[in-house]
């Protein structure tokens, strides 16, 4: 019986601090800054955990926490130097009535408070890295040793650069706000860049053993959700959550049951996840009439393309290649001109991809990349020219840090 | 504070042979933050009671201490786009943490009162004239300003980092034209009441460093560190969060050409 209660009560703690936990975080953080609202909230938790196990799990989990975390805010700026503002603040908190508190934390407006931690952790004064670290701390409610081991550091490492992130939130005055219309793009452009990266870390971890890390990329796909119904589908945050969906549909097909990578080219379509496909498409079609595309819109539906093919050698790839061109005119990074060539060499042959290819070698962010080593390993291999294509495998492999990866271009390189 | 500007304006019209210096205050932020809390506030003592000498003397035009580097913001602007950085404008071992203006009959005279900083002791102190033509704006409509205080906006300093070999190389009508361009800003944000302070420096190669050796006073030439570009000047400002600070650093004329660090000045008035 104790420990049927004991179960229940962990995972109503696992339940609150995946959905609720960033809600009752914004609410705090709106009446008593980062800082205090962190602490508190953690503390609170805390008491979750010695006290469900015995007395039960409340009857509206997040309530309860926000109550208790109220308090330990009161205590915490009670034992700091009293400022006038920090008086002020005791007394709202103090004051605030319970009837107002939960109906504050149910109301709709209550989003809002959610989509300003959205901006504040994303915000373009933070360092990119940290504003990852952050997102995953704060919005996904990881501990700081799950988002030390996403980033492979020490925990210790990462606490210090979470706590000296939140020093700079307070101190400097990084605005607890949702962008005025005029700069609500250029900022959601970070948040979504955010999610993006967390989804790619996800996609194909940089380091470690597996390929894949589902639970980064479940993370992004939920938070992109989020967010979607924060900003009222503005089409940016569309087109961003199609393409995370357009690509987590294969996430099935991507690797073998012993965790073996598979390639595009040899997945077993009919394990795509085609019901999110299909959503995924309806989104795109939505952001596109919205107004021109975004980078993630035309992402997105190079994608689609991919998607749709029933197999490899039936892609559209001239639209591909065609869809990188537009890409490419809008970006500078040159990834894009690398994929760019290789769908233009399912179109002209593997000769002129290789030409393409060839002409890249030199560009700074790629030169060494082991994306362009086995882009050239693999149209040598469709030339017949082993040899050639097996130094380019080796050099490849030397260059990718993820292990799957290596092991699956030493089984390109093997098969030859 | 509009009255710091005021006072030393006024006085600088009766006494011409008076030059202005700014004491820069170079120390490692680590060794603050790694004191006890006993030891911060020995340290802010000692720095309340060097201001107070010095503002007794009413020599002193303006101070102020900042927050660490790590709440830094760097801002540039290139071809009308704004690019906002974390950190700092560059990491160096010792970092930039206050400074004071003062009025000094002599470089000895400044040096005299750097060397009384309680930095210099494990710190250095660059000591650099400030240049004659001064960046602040006149002061007479200051009863029409809105009044802005620390219950709605943030103190921040704007530093100004540039590549001084240009401005030494250039025509003075194009100098002429920079000023022009300074005055017109200073004067926008003097009308929105947000200007505080603001001083342009005279190039490095008239700076001079001091530090304390063993209670022994080491003065060498130069500034405190050689960088590709270079502290060229600051301003203080008003502003309501780093959002606002961001928008009034990226007007700047520096921020075209070189880069404008804003940093959050430090609310020392538990200590004053």
């Amino acid at each position: 019986m104790l420990g049927d209660s004991r179960a229940v009560a962990h995972e109503a703690i696992r339940a609150f601090v995946r959905d609720d936990r960033a809600r009752v975080l914004a609410a705090l953080v709106k009446r008593c800054g980062f800082e205090i609202a962190e602490e508190s909230l953690d503390a609170a938790i805390e008491s979750a955990v010695r006290q469900w196990p015995d007395e039960g799990v409340p009857d509206v989990p997040s309530a309860w926490v926000m109550a208790v975390a109220r308090r330990r805010a009161v205590d915490a700026l009670r034992h700091r130097a009293m400022s006038a503002s920090a008086r002020a603040t005791v007394r709202t908190l103090r004051d605030e009535r319970e009837a107002d508190v939960l109906a504050s934390l149910e109301d709709e407006a209550f989003g809002d408070d959610r989509l300003r931690l959205f901006f504040t952790c994303c915000h373009p004064a933070i360092a990119p890295d940290t504003r990852v670290a952050l997102a995953l701390r704060w919005l996904s409610g990881l501990s700081t040793d799950d988002v030390a081991r996403a980033f492979c550091v020490a925990p210790s490492t990462m606490a210090q650069r979470l706590t000296r992130a939140k020093s700079k939130i307070e101190t400097a005055g990084i605005p607890y706000e949702i962008p005025e219309k005029s700069e609500l793009r250029e900022r959601l452009g970070s948040v979504l860049e955010v999610l993006y990266a967390i989804f790619n870390e996800g996609y194909v971890a940089t380091t470690g053993p597996s390929l894949q890390r589902i639970d980064l990329a479940d993370e992004a796909v939920r938070l992109a959700e989020v967010l979607c119904a924060l900003v009222e589908e503005h089409p940016d945050a569309l087109s961003l959550l199609a393409l995370l969906l357009l690509v987590h549909a294969r996430r099935d097909a991507r690797t073998s049951p012993d965790g073996e990578m598979i390639a595009l080219d040899e997945q077993a379509r009919d394990r795509w996840d085609h019901a999110m496909i299909s959503r995924a498409k309806s989104l795109l079609a939505r952001s596109l009439r919205a107004g021109p595309p975004s980078t993630y819109a035309i992402e997105a539906a190079i994608q689609a393309l991919h998607d749709e093919a029933p197999s490899y050698a039936e892609t559209d790839f001239a639209q591909i290649a065609a869809l990188y061109g537009l890409l490419r005119a809008k970006t500078d990074a040159p990834i894009v001109a690398l994929n760019e060539a290789v769908a233009r060499s399912m179109v002209d042959g593997p000769a002129e991809g290789l030409r393409a290819v060839r002409a890249l070698e030199r560009v700074e962010g790629l030169e060494g990349h082991h994306a362009l080593f086995a882009a050239k390993a693999d149209l040598l291999r469709r030339l017949g020219r082993s040899k050639e294509a097996r130094s380019a495998y080796d050099a490849a492999i030397a260059a990718t840090r993820n292990e799957a990866e290596r092991r699956f271009l030493a089984r390109r390189r093997d098969r030859l | 504070m509009g009255g710091v500007v005021v006072r030393h304006r006024g006085r600088k019209e009766q006494r011409t042979h008076v030059m202005q210096y700014v004491l820069l205050i170079y120390a490692a932020e680590s060794r603050f933050a790694n004191s006890t809390p006993a030891e911060g506030a020995a340290v802010m003592e000692a720095y309340g009671t060097y201001t107070k000498d010095l503002f007794a003397t009413g020599r002193a035009g303006d101070c102020a201490a900042l927050e660490p580097t790590h709440t830094a913001t760097s801002v540039r602007v290139r071809e009308g786009k704004r690019a906002v950085k974390d950190g700092p404008f560059a990491e160096t071992r010792e970092q930039l943490g206050g400074y004071y203006t003062i009025d000094a009959e002599s470089a000895d005279e400044a040096l005299a009162w750097a060397e009384k900083i309680p930095g210099a002791k494990h710190g250095t102190i660059e000591v650099r004239p400030i240049m004659a033509v001064g960046g602040a704006p006149a002061p007479a409509d200051a009863s029409k300003r809105p009044a802005l205080s620390k219950d709605t906006h943030k103190e921040y300093l704007l530093l100004l980092y540039e590549d001084e070999r240009a401005w030494v190389s250039m025509s003075e009508a194009e100098q002429g034209a920079i000023f022009g361009r300074y005055m017109e800003f200073s004067k926008s944000i003097t009308a929105t009441g947000q200007f505080i302070a603001g001083e342009p420096l005279a190039p490095t190669m008239q700076a001079r460093s001091i530090s304390l050796d063993e209670n022994k006073r080491v003065v060498r030439d130069g500034p405190f560190a050689e960088t590709r570009e270079q502290l060229g000047g600051y301003y203080r400002v008003w502003a309501k969060n780093l959002d606002e600070a961001v928008a009034i650093a990226a007007k700047i004329p520096a921020a075209e050409t070189g880069t404008v660090e804003v940093r959050p000045v430090m609310d020392t008035s538990a200590y004053a």
